[in-house]
């Protein structure tokens, strides 16, 4: 137990020291205040000026920036005195790199100095996003995605953020989903140094909500069921309320509008004025404000102009809307319409009438004056220019039969073709030409017929004398100069300056430089007509490649991906190499989709992330397609009747099944079935493009089952395998090695019997070829000039494991000529031959078959229905093939009506020959059966000749095409018209058959006739 | 004891001397720089008292900035043209005359408020770069129409002038070109002002509220 006076020390003491903290506590409550409250910057900086720095430290250590950049970047400096605005600049320059979010300096003593410390947060950057959840589409992932407006490399915010949570938001509403939510959930890329956020955003979308009747509001002046049913928001027949779409709330507002106009309000205004979520039905109540306006009629006063044209030529329909401007403008394309159309002299005017009892009139009033004719357009004056180099860039066009009946002419073309030729003479340094026309009626004497006369006044030619470019100090100056237009000698133009000024930006852009800026001025040089040119060139900063980065790859391995990069770490950044990269990526086949983008590209930092975000493509993928046939590929399958073909349709369907991206590396295996009345077939293709990491190398393996009668003479089985390696030696040319080996069985020959045993024996055929293609046409689809060459050379051999040894060679060679703008002179040949070697017997028939040449058709003899070309059976009548073909064909294209419809006047040569030996210019079919005593064999080994027209429809996949021809020499053969049968009891020679035995051979020959349809160019 | 230790640890402790306030796209207001603008406005408006450092000021302030970072943005960004730094010269000049009995007087001024003459001179030329940048910006595409000056003459000019000096003719060419400069001058304003919103809807501009309390 204490005692008392311990007590009262105890006491004493605590007192003590209560009161020496009372006594204190003012001047403590200072200190404490003192240091905990925020006291003014001046002070606190003050403290600190003049000092000298002796270390920077940054917290936390690991910081967005490399040591040297931050080096670089930062105006403050160790052992220099402290300024405060080094301190400023220092945050301002931190900041602006874009890779930070907050930065504080602190300092405090240390040693006989200071110590700074940067204490910051870094910012972060958009990268990936994906939608979670169940997605009821509409709106599918896309449209969610966009609804974000959070694009990849952009620094996210909160307020982005915000606004891509809201934008989702409004989207899933428009579409009916009122009861969503979104909730982002965030990967922060904390490990990587790139800063990058990748954001899913997790959905959970309730149920759709139903239309309901739409309340209307405004003056609708119609019947709330006409609008109703205008807005298709109901069900027709059942009347059950549609599900809410963004789409069908367009449609419904469209069809509204549409009512408005069918009763001719043009001026109704209709528009979503709200949509209310009843939660309790789930359902939708639109509000439509609708303010009617009056009915308002056009008519035409002195022509007669349909409603239909009325519609397509004077915007108030489109626009919904009528103003002052608008029916401007509908005037002057009636006016425009009217010239077109031969009334060059046409005068639109309009007349607008008030509104009384709810309605409104708009008068045209159409003045067509006189029908005329351009037919002649005359320029003088032009000596720099050719005439048609100027009226290639003309748009009036003197009369055409079909396709310009009365000529194209009309003020504003007529304006517009002055223009054309003052620009073309200025951008070539003629800065004074001056252009006039004149336009004369009943040109030779002829009465409304017009010719335009155009003089041109060219002026003197301006040069440039000296060119002086400053500000090219990264990039080589005299590469540079080889580039320009505007040098010294050259015609001065600012189209040239414009041209050079791209030149050079794009030299910058290409090199990193994406601030480069070009100014350029001129002066009056010495001589006359020279001018001095003075180019100004402000390089900025060079940006640099600080990593790559690829984002979104499931399936796909990285590696493919990094191997088509063109752009590395430390390389210049530049725009054209992150879309090559781009476009190399898509070409690799297995992304949906490929976003590019510089990540931040505003922040002010020398070197910068490129990213790339994928898109995987779905990998299986099932086509399948119907379609028919339809010419001369009937006639009986069992019986010799028309062995030329008789007129057949064969339906089609194919159905083609592929599994891309195989392994992640973009290998693709396919599956690839036809089937029709005269082909069935299978093609299971394994397709391994850029192999060994090489653009211009392709590899794939193909096995094909086959079983067909496209030549009418016999039914063939075919199974195949083969291997396909191809390189592309340069933009135009390709090469394909290929190794085949087929085994083919051969069916229901028509043919005589004692070839039978031959040509029905299956054959193996191991055949080992190169083929080269060259195509240097300007549109593959529809050429209008180049060269297009195609080259085969094959040769099987027994040690290739080949039954019949043969080398087969086939060449074809197209030019394309434009004649003016719009008419092409075509031309293709086509030449090839098969010989045959180390084989015993005759060496024109030891070709198998089906390896054998057979020709004529849409695509290579128009004389001959499908491959009907060549030597026949002298019994049957049947084509046989041949061991060498030569083709011509020659082919003018010319427009027919509008830009859409053209003609074609063709005239194809040529034919299969027995072998190259027998290949022959000569136009008359020797020994020419015409009866039962003519010879026999008879002669196929001449040339074929047809003439013929069509007609292309141009359509986005290519022309459709109608020919018709006319064979002028078919040929005339025997053919069979009994059985087989009958053929067995005609003996050996069935056209002079064994006395008893009636004769069934009869003379036919090949239709003087012959029609095409197909898509695409004959060649 | 305690109070020499709490004092030793206020004069060892890391002070921050300066930090972001607002951020304006990719370009910042410091504390520092918001401390600044207070001192440079409060001297060149003496009359008004002290600077004001309230968070209230501050704001103000920063809103002042943050349109100011804005539009240099712009300036930056179009090649607008800007006046001559010599063009302050004058203007200093006659403000020094004008507010202090000498040079000794102003140079102590400057040195209470805690600026320096070059934060003045930034300031003033700061204000001619926003005339000369509204004059080219956005003066040559108000138009005010005679019927506009004519409608507002006879609303506005003539009560007015009626009411002050009744019975006396007011004659609109009196007042034209003033009422002509009253109307472009307000519509120029709201030009500005509308410019400005949309600028500031497109910037993200972020205030860092630990400055501001």
């Amino acid at each position: 137990m204490p005692h008392l006076t311990d007590l009262l020390e105890t006491a004493y003491v605590i007192m003590m020291m209560v009161r020496l903290l009372l006594a204190y506590w003012p001047s403590v409550t200072l200190v404490i205040l003192a240091a905990l409250a925020p006291p003014l910057l001046p002070a606190q900086y003050q403290k600190f000026e003049g000092q000298q720095i002796l270390t920077i430290q940054f917290d936390p250590k690991e910081q967005p920036l490399d040591p040297a950049a931050l080096h670089d970047i930062l105006p403050l400096k160790l052992n220099q005195p402290l300024r405060i605005g080094d301190v400023r600049s220092s945050i301002e320059r931190l900041f602006a790199t874009g890779r930070y979010a907050d930065i504080q300096v602190d300092a405090q003593p240390y040693g006989t100095g200071v110590m700074i410390r940067f204490i910051t947060r870094s910012s972060w950057f958009v990268g990936s996003l994906s939608i979670g959840g169940r997605v009821s589409s509409p709106p599918n992932g896309g449209q969610l995605e966009n609804a974000t407006r959070l694009d990849l490399g952009q620094p996210y915010t909160e307020t982005s953020l915000r606004g891509a949570v809201s934008g989702m938001q409004r989207l899933l509403e428009g579409n009916g989903f009122f009861l969503s939510q979104v909730r982002p959930v965030f990967d922060y890329e904390t490990d990587r140094s790139h800063q990058q956020v990748n954001i899913r955003f997790d959905l959970t979308e309730g149920l759709r909500a139903r239309f309901t009747a739409p309340v209307t509001i405004g003056d609708t002046k119609v019947d709330a069921n006409q609008i109703l049913s205008a807005t298709k928001f109901r069900r027709w027949i059942i009347h059950t309320w549609k599900p809410m779409t963004q789409a069908r709330v367009r449609q419904g507002l469209d069809g509204v509008r549409s009512l408005y106009r069918s009763e001719n309000r043009l001026e109704a205004k209709v528009s979503l004025d709200s949509m209310k979520y009843e939660p309790a039905t789930n359902s939708a109540i639109p509000t439509l404000r609708i303010d009617a306006g009056p009915r308002i009629e056009v008519h035409t006063i002195g022509a007669k102009v349909s409603q239909k044209k009325l519609q397509r030529y004077i915007p108030i329909f489109e626009e919904h809307a009528v103003d002052h401007d608008l029916l401007v403008e509908g005037a002057r394309n009636l006016q425009d319409s009217l010239q077109s159309g031969g009334y060059f002299d046409a005068q639109v005017a309009f007349k607008e009438q008030r509104v009384t009892n709810d309605r409104a009139s708009i008068d045209y009033l159409v003045n067509t004056g006189l029908r005329h004719k351009l037919v002649a357009i005359r320029i003088a004056g032009n000596r720099y220019f050719q005439t048609e180099v100027l009226r290639e860039r003309m748009y009036l066009q003197p009369a055409s039969f079909l396709q310009f009946p009365h000529g194209r002419y009309s003020e504003n073309l007529l304006r517009n073709d002055e223009e054309s030729i003052v620009n073309l003479y200025q951008s070539n340094g003629f800065r004074d030409v001056k252009v006039t026309h004149r336009v004369q009626d009943d040109y030779g004497g002829k009465t409304d017929n017009i010719a335009v006369f155009l003089t041109v006044e060219e002026g003197p030619q301006y040069f440039v004398d000296n060119l002086q470019i400053d500000g090219i100090e990264k990039l080589d100056k005299a590469d540079t100069l080889g580039r320009l237009s505007s040098v010294a000698g050259q015609p001065f133009s600012e189209y040239n300056v414009a041209v050079d000024r791209d030149a050079i930006l794009a030299q910058y852009f290409v090199k990193g430089f994406p601030n480069a800026t070009f100014q350029w001025s001129w002066k009056a040089a010495a001589r006359a007509n020279r001018v001095d040119l003075h180019f100004v060139v402000n390089e900025g900063k060079q940006q640099f490649v600080r990593q790559v980065l690829a984002s979104g790859l499931k399936f796909t391995r990285p590696s493919l991906v990094d191997r088509n990069f063109e752009l590395n770490p430390g390389d210049p950044l530049s725009p054209t190499a992150v879309t090559d990269t781009q476009r190399r990526l898509y070409g690799l086949g297995v992304f949906a989709r490929v976003n590019a983008a510089i990540q931040d590209p505003e922040g002010e930092t020398d070197s910068k992330y490129v990213l790339y975000e994928v898109d995987e493509a779905r990998r299986y993928s099932l086509a399948t397609g119907f379609g028919a046939e339809l010419g001369r590929i009937g006639g009986c399958q069992t019986c010799f009747d028309a062995p030329a073909g008789a007129t057949g349709f064969s339906p089609r369907v194919s159905v083609d099944f592929t599994r891309s991206n195989l392994w992640g590396l973009a290998h693709s295996i396919s599956l690839r079935t036809r089937a029709s009345t005269i082909d069935q077939r299978a093609l299971l293709n394994y397709s391994w493009p850029r192999f060994d990491g090489r653009d211009d190398l392709g590899v794939s393996f193909t096995a094909l089952f086959e079983n067909s009668r496209d030549v009418r003479t016999f039914d063939f089985r075919r199974e195949e395998v083969s291997a396909q390696l191809s390189q592309k030696l340069s933009k135009a040319t390709t090469l394909f090695y290929r190794y085949a080996w087929r085994y083919v069985n051969i069916n229901n020959l028509k043919v005589s019997l004692f070839l039978v045993p031959q040509l029905s024996q299956p054959v193996r055929v191991g055949i080992a070829s190169i083929n080269l293609v060259q195509d240097r046409r300007d549109d593959p689809v529809e050429p209008h000039k180049g060269i297009y060459t195609t080259v085969d050379l094959g040769l099987a051999e027994r040690f290739l494991g080949s039954q019949p040894n043969f080398m087969r060679f086939l060449v074809r060679n197209a030019t394309y000529y434009p004649i003016g703008r719009r008419v092409v002179l075509a031309r293709s040949t086509q030449f090839g031959n098969i010989y045959s070697f180390h084989n015993a017997g005759d060496p024109d028939v030891a070709v198998p078959l089906p390896e054998r040449f057979f020709g004529g058709g849409a695509t290579s003899h128009r004389g001959f229905p499908e491959e009907q070309a060549g030597p026949r059976d002298t019994s049957t009548g049947f084509p046989l093939g041949g061991n060498a073909l030569l083709f011509n064909q020659t082919e003018l294209r010319f427009p027919l009506i509008g830009e859409n419809l053209g003609g074609v006047l063709y005239h194809d040569a040529g034919n299969v020959y027995t072998n190259l030996g027998s290949i022959s210019f000569r136009v008359r079919q020797h020994d020419r059966p015409t009866g039962p005593t003519s010879p026999n064999p008879e002669d196929f080994n001449y040339m074929v000749h047809s003439v013929g027209f069509g007609i292309r429809y141009r359509t986005p996949v290519g022309p459709l095409r109608v020919d018709l021809g006319y064979s002028i020499n078919p040929p005339y053969f025997f053919g069979f018209k009994g059985t087989q049968q009958d053929l067995v009891n005609a003996g050996r020679t069935p056209c002079q058959p064994p006395a008893g035995v009636a004769n069934q051979c009869s003379v036919q020959n090949v239709s003087h006739f012959q029609y095409f349809f197909s898509i695409g160019q004959t060649f | 004891m305690i109070g020499a230790t709490l004092w030793a640890w206020t004069l060892t402790r890391a002070d921050i001397i300066d930090r972001i306030a607002v951020s304006v796209g990719n370009r910042v207001i410091t504390e520092s720089d918001l401390d600044r603008e207070i001192r440079v406005i409060a001297f060149l408006d003496r009359a008004k008292g002290k600077p004001d450092f309230s968070p209230a000021g501050k704001r103000a302030a920063a809103e002042r900035m943050v349109e100011q970072k804005l539009i240099r943005r712009e300036l930056e960004t179009s090649r607008y043209p800007v006046p001559a730094a010599s063009e302050v010269e004058p203007v200093i000049e006659k403000f020094k005359k004008d507010s202090f009995p000498g040079d000794a007087e102003y140079r102590r001024a400057l040195a209470d408020a805690g600026i320096t003459e070059q934060d003045l001179k930034d300031e003033l030329f700061w204000q001619r770069t926003l005339l000369l940048f509204i004059g080219v910006r956005f003066r040559p595409g108000i138009q005010v129409t005679a019927q506009e000056i004519r409608d507002y003459f006879d609303k506005v000019v003539q009560p007015a002038a009626q009411a002050a000096r009744p019975g006396q003719t007011v004659e609109l060419e009196d007042y034209h070109d003033q009422i002509e400069q009253k109307i472009s001058g307000e519509r120029v304003d709201q030009a500005v002002d509308t410019w400005l919103k949309e600028a500031r809807r497109r910037t993200e501009v972020v205030f860092h509220e630990e400055v501001f309390q």
